[in-house]
């Protein structure tokens, strides 16, 4: 992990870098160092904005819109509290597993 | 995220200012398990980042809106009016539609400030910028170029028809100069 915390101090310093190519730099290295497949930086709004992702399925592109309440962010958005959850077969599973 | 064949999601909430709309989700597919805890720790720590650099953005991109907005008139100024004409310039050749820059000048304006003061003469500037803007056919734009000076952008216009919409523009603040201007009295 010290590792990973010294690239992520690097690449913080890393000059010549957009914010916008910083922060998308920045879901790539964690998608690497905790082995996911996708990142995503989203914003709520009327609707929710995946404004930044880090995609290796190449299924979910940066600026999908999708309705706040069909997106599993929605509860840590609610509740600002951290959340780790599997996901299940079917959304109602989803939405119960959920909180 | 069933159809990506995703099995496990972690979510966070990231903090820009006082900013709460953000959230940070990381999805995989191969482990059903959850994250451990120095992983868990790693993603507060990515998500604080992230939080910090879209509050350092916003803040550098209103900074830079203040900079490049005149405080009386709210109309760009300054750098700006010169980088988007060169933007103007550069999508010329791929729109197919030139423009035309017009520089317009308010007459007699020292003549404002020396005998009514300077706070009669912002009066008039602001009200002008007022009428220049909603005289403005859409996607044109005007700057104030510094002064009394105003440079008008006027998108697939030739020289005529921007001479016209001028004349317009002028005619429409020579109809209205007999409203009272407001200014505070010093």
């Amino acid at each position: 992990m010290s590792i990973a915390l010294n690239a992520l101090w690097k690449l913080s310093v890393q000059p010549g870098l957009s914010d916008a190519e910083r922060i998308r730099a920045m879901l790539d290295m964690a998608a690497k160092v905790l082995d996911v497949d996708l990142v995503v930086l989203g914003e709520f709004g009327r609707h929710y904005t995946a404004r930044y992702v880090s995609d290796r399925l190449g299924a979910f592109p940066e600026g999908t819109v999708l309705m706040v309440e069909a997106v599993l962010c929605h509860g840590v958005h609610l509740t600002r509290s951290p959340a780790t959850l599997p996901i299940c077969a079917s959304i109602r599973c989803m939405r119960i597993m959920r909180w | 995220m069933n159809k990506l064949g995703l099995r496990t999601y972690s979510g966070l909430p990231v903090s820009v200012g006082e900013d709460s709309r953000w959230v940070l989700a990381f999805l995989r597919q191969h482990r059903e398990s959850p994250h451990d805890a120095v992983d868990v720790a790693y993603m507060g720590l990515i998500a604080d980042w992230l939080g910090n650099a879209l509050h350092q953005s916003a803040q550098k991109e209103l900074l830079q809106r203040i900079a490049l907005t005149d405080p009386l008139t709210g109309l760009p100024t300054g750098a700006r009016p010169r980088s988007d004409c060169k933007s103007e310039r550069a999508r010329t050749p791929r729109d197919g539609h030139g423009f035309a820059l017009a520089l317009v000048d308010l007459d007699h304006f020292k003549m404002v400030n020396d005998r009514y003061g300077h706070a009669v003469g912002d009066e008039v500037l602001k009200a002008a910028a007022r009428r220049f803007e909603s005289g403005m056919r859409e996607g044109d734009w005007v700057a104030r170029w510094g002064g009394e000076e105003f440079l008008f952008v006027l998108h697939g216009s030739t020289v005529e028809e921007a001479a016209s919409v001028m004349e317009r523009l002028a005619s429409q603040a020579v109809r209205r100069r007999s409203r009272p201007v407001l200014a505070p009295f010093p």
